[in-house]
């Protein structure tokens, strides 16, 4: 294989920064040849370049118009459209169609209408076939033919005269003939025949070249795809491979030379080139007029709306700063006219309240008082200082982003609305393009040069070194792969090159498109995997692109448990109103104090161990301190090393310096640590000279970054600039791995105070209503990070009181009892943790916890209760018509209680039932009859082992306690011994294994947790320490650690040094530990 | 367990063999042990996927006792290589039990004492399915004797009869019916030879003979075979068995015989060690082959036979690797796109899937072996061939139409960069020429005439 450039992970074209390409001249002003036939990536699995790369090689070689036409779709157009903008190419759009019953044939629209024909077109074939695939018949094309090109196709293969005829029928003038010559055997007397069919049939011939890659040297990754797309080896392949690398973008010259005989088919490309006028910029975007009445206009309608708000939210008038932030805020929508955005957005919001679904908008413009007027958040600006141009530019003319979260388990209904409201034919989800990450690369380029499925699992162990730009000999070595061995070699090559190469289209989350003309007119429809549903072609960069509106509609359970904890807390606080998420009373100090003590389970975000151990270090005291404790546990600040900086600050154990004014300005609110995404942009503008516009884009390209990207492009730029303002080279180096780090997951301050009101929120209600928080969270798993088990044992250290499983009292969902009865009164400040559920209602647990209760089978129990409570298993079996197989798993989970059995004795009774349904006769009595066999007692560990495989929890006792005694003599302590040990002593301690967690951040370095009778138990266990005790650290279930105590403040580590594995003692017991990367 | 986890168990995955379970295989195993357990009992029965019930009803007084019976049968099959867990009781519920859960892997329940041998071994050595088992420990019955405690007649209508029959069938209660194992026929016929030999000439004859039964045999049944297998029985070594493939379908006496008897021939310059007291001759598959068609040409045999009994003697002969055919291949390089496969494993009635290829209405009709190196006059640099030598002859290149590129091989390690021409010269013939791309060299590959 030649030597060739490294490929870098591709970026959409909308976000490379552009001011750092010069645009070339070209070299000749006028070229007399078009190419019309390319295939891109975007036709999976056959072409071989990007889009841009089609574009920017057709520059070079000084093409003045290219077309790009992949099969079956324009998915790769609005990216092939923006790369030809800046670069001063025409692109003329198209698709290559093969219909069923007629020759293959290429389609260019002329103008807007044509366009809306083939997007059309397309859909209908897309929608009649199944996911990536498109059924299209003549008959088709020719009822939406009007205004569109065709160019017949054909490679070697013959077309009858018979064929042709009737294309020639429905396109008249517009139709042509494609004739290309690839140097195949016997080409030149293929080309002379298309010739003389060409005459013969009266339908000018054109010349092409079937473009697959845009240089010659992309065959050898061609070939590969086509491996990939055939399932077979290289070497099986044979001749479903091309025969040789030709399919490249030639220079006009040298097709010149390939059709000395055919200046005219030469010429026409240009002539069709001309006939296209059709370009992207035409898709006029409408939003949907339906949001706004008739009388008035938007803005009119909007600052009604936010009039309203303002009110409802400020019955006692609304504050003066926030009547500022009003007016200039719609200024500047009214300036953007983004008001049918906000509109739209404020309807979604408006018919979730309308259906009591709990719901909360994010994202660059969310967190502005106009949004809080219209209900779509609840942070309110009276409170925090969120600026609406930190999120919203004036310079750039592109929709504001608002993503909304609604509660997971109802957002379908939102999404239904949405269909409803608008029709299918406007309304779309878009597109996720799924691209080759290192190791799908790896495995389909391996398989396709015949690696052994070993050998490529062996080398998918060094992936990411597969994504860097050179790949260490050395570690390839220590691996067992030969670097230096060709296949090895050419493997490194193609990955680096398919990697980000589009995949396949998948919906999108969340995303959705509204349009006022019907959305199949301007892009393709396809189906998804997923009945019944479909999406659109583009994906999201592409609609920003373009100036679409889009509307992030995306699924938070976090919201379901509040909304469901409410419901519950006014099942007994009934005379007042309802709680929401902005009548929460603000900045309590309890909930802050339980925060700084890490006492988190269950609580959004902040539950997850690094947050657990963030917690008490940063201590959050205020609403703005937990945004920040929100956005600080991400890559971005951690691999930009701002967070131990930051927390000496916050303990003024070091004062804030700002080089500059505006430094400070950009930096004042986090103690001059750059936390936020915005911050960093912000300061490439204030500290480096950046435009606001490059900025902008420098965030957009975070997305997109992967280990090495555009960033060392212009880190000179940054590097210079922040040196010039005073800033030190260690913190632009810093400020370089940060970038890189929201490279990987980014998290902007407009995300992170949205996300620090549920913080608030749900920490409130598990402070003031532990026993309603934790049944909430069960009743909407799964959600969070912990199991029932975990949840439950954590109610129970605050006091409150669980209740079992039982027949004739627990409902599918956990619920509260007691609550008539209850003079409940918040607990104050100054009651211990451990009494906070005291006196409240009991938490009765709820069927979904048994393994394979259905809702419905709940149900029917239920509703037979309500006559009467159940007497017997027979009487059960009988009223609520339950299956012998629920009964068997409720008796097994001891729901039997209140009538006197122990499972075993429930089990017994239930296993005699016969499969039926009539009513109970006098026959059922002789059953009491039966000698009653002594069943044996069932010992305590036998029970808990058997609660927790059949509701994955108990209230017995935990099942360290069981094994106490034997663990001690081994000279164990336990979680509250731990707590008193002091620092740098070596313990033994067991637990059972709740979470392992490996952070991508942490350099293999493994975090568990454990837990005992007493509490949790935090290890960090070095990669080293990990491989030398792989077995146990893997597959224990109870975990015994040998290692160094370490203590930061309140936080407690232990620094393991041995790790083993005493599952066998109660080997039985099924506990979910729950592993998370 | 996934053998993922199996080899992330093993530090170095050279360290963990892996090899495919072959439930098959594992039965033909046992089926083979049952045959083999006929020398105990004739009544042998196989149980499941890794049990034999052998009925030593009446034949225990042929050893001294049941140890020594299980002692004897634990040895044998030591000796062919294999692990066993015995054991000897009333009842065969009783047998498996032990056989499957003692502690010892050999056991002995004395005769009338099942129960009590039973009583502390789990509920499932009962035989009895998951589900069943499960429920029993939920209800806290984990061994058998607390199990015998529960009433029947309430066991039975919780878990159906099928509990109450395995623990009567344990117990002796009900009886339990033995299927002998009978292994499956095979077509064959084998001669005895009197006193064992070495002679030549009379193990031709057994092989004459063995043959022309077995083919009478092949006649009944209306059958050619394409494989057979010639076994000699030794009385002291183990047998030893060779194969025989044919190309088509036979059953002609002369022709097995011939490739017999010269296999034999081939066979005594090895040396067969030790005497022969047997000859067999076998096959597992038969193919229908017309009854009509034999007769009529046997005589004189159809030019479709005679190939195909040439290609069998030549391969008998030079060995199966060095009598070849050729095959059509899907490639685009010319000297690939056919390759040479033993004749005697070809298979005329399988179309080998080549996709039609256009290119080939290009190709010459005869194609060098390898591409021949040729000097090459151009007329202008790097321009089109003008005039080449070949075996001491100039051919004058008077047209040529081209050129067809061909860049293939590269994940062979061998990129091919070719451009094809066909040349027409003055002599009237036609060349199949190309030049090598990355150096410039010309070949003669083929001529169109």
């Amino acid at each position: 294989m030649p030597e060739y450039t490294n490929e870098l992970k591709r970026k959409h074209p909308a976000k490379v920064l552009r001011t750092i390409r010069e645009p070339k001249r070209r070299q000749s002003s006028a070229s007399g040849y078009v190419e019309l036939r390319c295939k891109s990536n975007f036709s999976f699995l056959r072409g071989a370049s990007h889009p841009e790369e089609l574009v920017e090689q057709a520059e070079e070689l000084g093409y003045s118009a290219l077309a790009i036409t992949d099969r079956n779709t324009l998915s790769g157009i609005v990216r092939a459209h923006i790369a030809a903008k800046t670069r001063d190419i025409k692109l003329i759009i198209g698709a290559e169609i093969t219909p069923q019953d007629a020759p293959p044939i290429a389609l260019y629209p002329t103008n807007r209408a044509a366009y809306g024909r083939l997007c059309r077109l397309l859909t209908k074939g897309n929608l009649r076939a199944k996911k990536g695939e498109c059924e299209l018949y003549f008959s088709d094309i020719a009822a939406l033919s009007d205004g569109l090109i065709g160019l017949v196709l054909s490679t070697s293969v013959r077309i009858d005269d018979d064929q042709l005829y009737p294309y020639r029928d429905v396109f008249g003038d517009r139709l042509y003939l494609s004739a290309s010559h690839l140097h195949g055997s016997g080409d030149t007397q293929y080309v002379a025949m298309m010739r003389e069919q060409s005459s013969r049939v009266g339908i000018p011939l054109v010349a092409t070249n079937d473009v697959h890659y845009h240089v010659a040297e992309r065959r050898f990754l061609q070939d590969v795809l086509t491996c990939i797309r055939e399932k077979c080896t290289l070497a099986q392949a044979g001749t479903r491979l091309f025969s040789n690398a030709e399919r490249y973008l030639k220079s006009p010259e040298s097709i010149a030379r390939l059709f000395p005989d055919d200046p005219n088919a030469i010429a026409r490309t240009v002539e069709i080139a001309h006939r296209c006028r059709f370009s992207l910029d035409e898709l006029q975007y409408h939003y949907p007029e339906e949001i706004c009445p008739d009388d008035r206009t938007p803005y009119a309608h909007l600052l009604h709306l936010v009039e309203q708000g303002a009110k409802k939210r400020y019955p006692d008038g609304t504050p003066e700063k926030v009547e500022r932030l009003i007016a200039h805020e719609m200024q500047l929508i009214e300036e953007l006219h983004f008001e049918p955005y906000f509109l739209t957005v404020y309807d979604l919001v408006r018919y979730a309240r309308s259906r009591g679904i709990l719901c909360q908008g994010r994202g660059s413009a969310a967190n502005s008082a106009v949004c809080y007027c219209l209900g779509i958040t609840s942070v309110d600006p009276d409170r925090v200082e969120l600026l609406f141009e930190r999120f919203i530019s004036k310079e750039r003319n592109e929709p504001p982003d608002i993503d909304v979260d609604f509660e997971h388990e109802r957002r379908e209904e939102v999404l239904q609305y949405v269909f409803d409201k608008y029709g299918r034919d406007r309304a779309g989800i878009v597109a996720e393009v799924i691209t080759y990450r290192p190791r799908s690369a790896v495995r389909d380029v391996g398989k396709a040069l015949g690696l052994s499925l070993d050998r490529i699992n062996l080398i998918s162990k060094s992936l990411e070194w597969w994504a860097a730009e050179s790949v260490p000999d050395t570690h390839l070595k220590d691996a067992g792969i030969d670097p230096k061995e060709r296949t090895i070699r050419a493997l490194s090559k193609l990955v680096r090159q398919l990697l980000g190469f589009p995949r396949h289209l998948s919906q999108h989350v969340g995303g959705f498109v509204i349009t006022q003309t019907p959305l199949c007119e301007m892009v393709p429809i396809g189906n998804a995997a997923m009945p019944d549903r479909t999406f659109i072609e583009w994906d999201k960069d592409d609609i920003d692109a373009l100036g679409m509106l889009k509307v992030d509609c995306l699924a938070l359970g976090m919201l379901t448990a509040i909304r469901k904890c409410f419901d519950l807390v006014h099942a007994y606080q009934n005379d007042e109103p309802k709680w929401t998420l902005a009548s929460v009373p603000a900045e309590d100090p309890a909930v802050y104090d339980m925060l700084c003590d890490a006492d988190s389970i269950g609580v959004f975000q902040v539950e997850s161990r690094a947050q657990m151990t963030m917690l008490p270090r940063l201590k959050p005291r205020c609403y703005y301190e937990l945004v920040i404790e929100v956005a600080i546990v991400r890559p971005g600040p951690i691999q930009g090393k701002m967070v131990h900086p930051y927390l000496r600050r916050r303990n003024n154990e070091e004062s804030p310096e700002y080089a500059t004014p505006e430094v400070k300005a950009v930096l004042e609110r986090t103690l001059g640590i750059p936390i936020f995404q915005e911050q960093v942009m912000a300061l490439a503008v204030a500290a480096a000279g950046f435009t606001p516009g490059e900025a902008d884009q420098l965030r957009r390209s975070m997305g997109v970054w992967r280990k090495v990207g555009v960033i060392e492009r212009f880190r000179e730029k940054l590097f210079t600039g922040m040196q010039a303002h005073g800033l030190s080279q260690d913190f632009a180096e810093r400020l370089c791995d940060q970038i890189r780090g929201f490279g990987e997951y980014g998290f902007p301050e407009s995300h992170a105070a949205s996300f620090a009101l549920l913080v608030y929120v749900s920490a409130w209600l598990k402070r003031y209503h532990p026993a309603a928080f934790c049944a909430a969270v069960i009743n909407s798993l799964p959600m969070g990070f912990y199991a029932p088990a975990q949840l439950v044992r954590d109610a129970i250290q605050h006091g409150v009181t669980v209740v079992p499983i039982d027949v004739n009292h627990s409902r599918y969902d956990c619920t509260l009892e007691g609550i008539d009865a209850l003079a409940f009164s918040q607990s104050s400040a100054e009651v211990p943790p451990a009494e906070w559920g005291k006196g409240g209602p009991l938490l009765r647990l709820g069927m979904r916890l048994i393994k394979g209760v259905s809702l419905t089978e709940a149900t029917q129990i239920e509703q037979a209760r309500q006559e009467a409570p159940f007497g017997s298993i027979i009487d059960l079996h009988c009223r609520a018509r339950a299956s012998r197989a629920t009964l068997a798993k409720l008796a097994a989970a001891d729901a039997f209680g209140s009538l006197g059995l122990n499972r075993r004795e429930a089990l017994w009774q239930v296993l005699a039932l016969e499969t039926r349904t009539e009513a109970p006769t006098l026959f059922d009595d002789l059953m009491d009859c039966e000698p009653n066999p002594q069943l044996p007692k069932q010992s305590l560990t036998d029970r808990v082992a058997q609660d927790y495989s059949t509701v994955g929890l108990t209230l017995a006792a935990h099942p360290l306690s069981l094994l106490r005694s034997r663990l001690r003599k081994r000279g164990m302590i336990d979680a509250k011994q731990l707590k008193t040990t002091p620092a740098k002593r070596k313990v033994r301690i067991a637990g059972l294994v709740i979470t392992r967690q490996r952070p991508a951040t942490a350099k293999g370095t493994l975090f568990f947790t454990l837990e005992d009778e007493y509490g949790q138990i935090n290890l960090i266990v070095r990669q080293r320490v990990y491989e030398r005790f792989r077995r146990a650290a893997r597959d224990a279930v109870v975990l015994v650690a040998e290692g160094m105590v370490e203590r930061q403040g309140k936080v407690i580590h232990v620094m393991v040094q041995r790790l083993g594995n005493v599952s066998d003692s109660i080997r039985s017991l099924t506990v979910r530990s729950r592993d998370f990367r | 367990m996934p053998l993922a986890e199996a080899r992330a168990l093993v530090r170095t995955s050279e360290s963990l063999v892996v090899r495919r379970h072959n439930p098959e295989a594992v039965q033909k195993a046992l089926e083979t042990l049952a045959i083999w357990c006929d020398q105990f009992s004739p009544v042998v029965h196989v149980e499941g996927m890794d049990t034999l019930l052998i009925d030593m009803t009446g034949t225990q007084r042929l050893f001294t006792d049941e140890n020594a019976l299980l002692k004897t049968i634990g040895k044998q099959l030591h000796r062919l290589g294999y692990t066993s867990r015995l054991a000897c009781a009333d009842t065969c519920g009783a047998a498996w039990a032990l056989a499957h859960v003692h502690d010892d892997d050999r056991a002995i329940a004395q005769p009338g004492a099942t129960a009590a041998s039973l009583a502390r071994l789990p509920v499932w050595a009962l035989r009895l399915d998951e589900a069943c088992v499960q429920s029993l420990r939920s209800l806290g019955v984990a061994t058998i004797e607390a199990l015998l405690h529960m009433p029947r007649s309430s066991l039975a209508l919780r878990f159906g009869d099928a509990l109450v029959l395995r623990i009567d069938q344990a117990l002796g209660d009900v009886p339990e019916l033995l299927v002998p194992f009978r292994p499956p026929s095979v077509v064959g016929s084998s001669i005895s030879i009197a006193a064992s030999t070495d002679r030549l000439d009379i193990l031709k004859e057994a092989i004459a003979r063995v043959t022309d039964t077995f083919c009478k045999k092949l006649e009944n049944r209306v059958a050619g075979v394409q494989q057979i297998f010639l076994r000699f029985g030794r009385p002291t070594l183990r047998p030893f068995t060779i194969e025989q493939t044919m190309s088509r379908p036979t059953r002609s006496v002369g022709h097995l015989q011939s490739l017999l008897l010269s296999t034999l021939d081939r066979l005594t310059t090895i040396g067969i060690h030790g005497r022969i007291d047997k000859v067999g001759l076998w096959a597992r598959h038969l193919i229908p082959l017309d009854a009509l068609q034999a007769e009529l040409f046997e005589p004189d045999v159809s030019r479709y036979e005679s190939i195909g009994q040439l290609i069998d003697r030549l391969s008998n002969q030079l060995g199966t690797d060095n009598v070849v055919r050729t095959r059509p291949q899907s490639d685009h390089l010319p000297e690939r796109v056919y390759s040479h496969v033993p004749a005697l494993s070809f298979q005329p009635n399988v179309k080998h899937k080549v996709a039609h290829d256009a290119s080939m209405e290009h190709r010459p009709i005869c194609l060098l072996a390898r591409p021949v190196r040729v000097s090459m006059i151009s007329v202008i640099p790097d321009g089109p061939p003008a005039q080449f030598s070949w075996s001491g002859t100039q051919f004058e290149i008077v047209r040529c139409i081209g050129p067809e590129r061909i860049e293939t091989g590269w994940w062979r390690g061998r990129h091919v960069q070719r451009d094809y021409y066909r040349a027409a010269c003055h002599t009237g013939q036609h060349a199949w020429l190309f030049r090598e791309r990355m150096t410039g060299e010309w070949f003669l590959h083929g001529w169109f005439d």
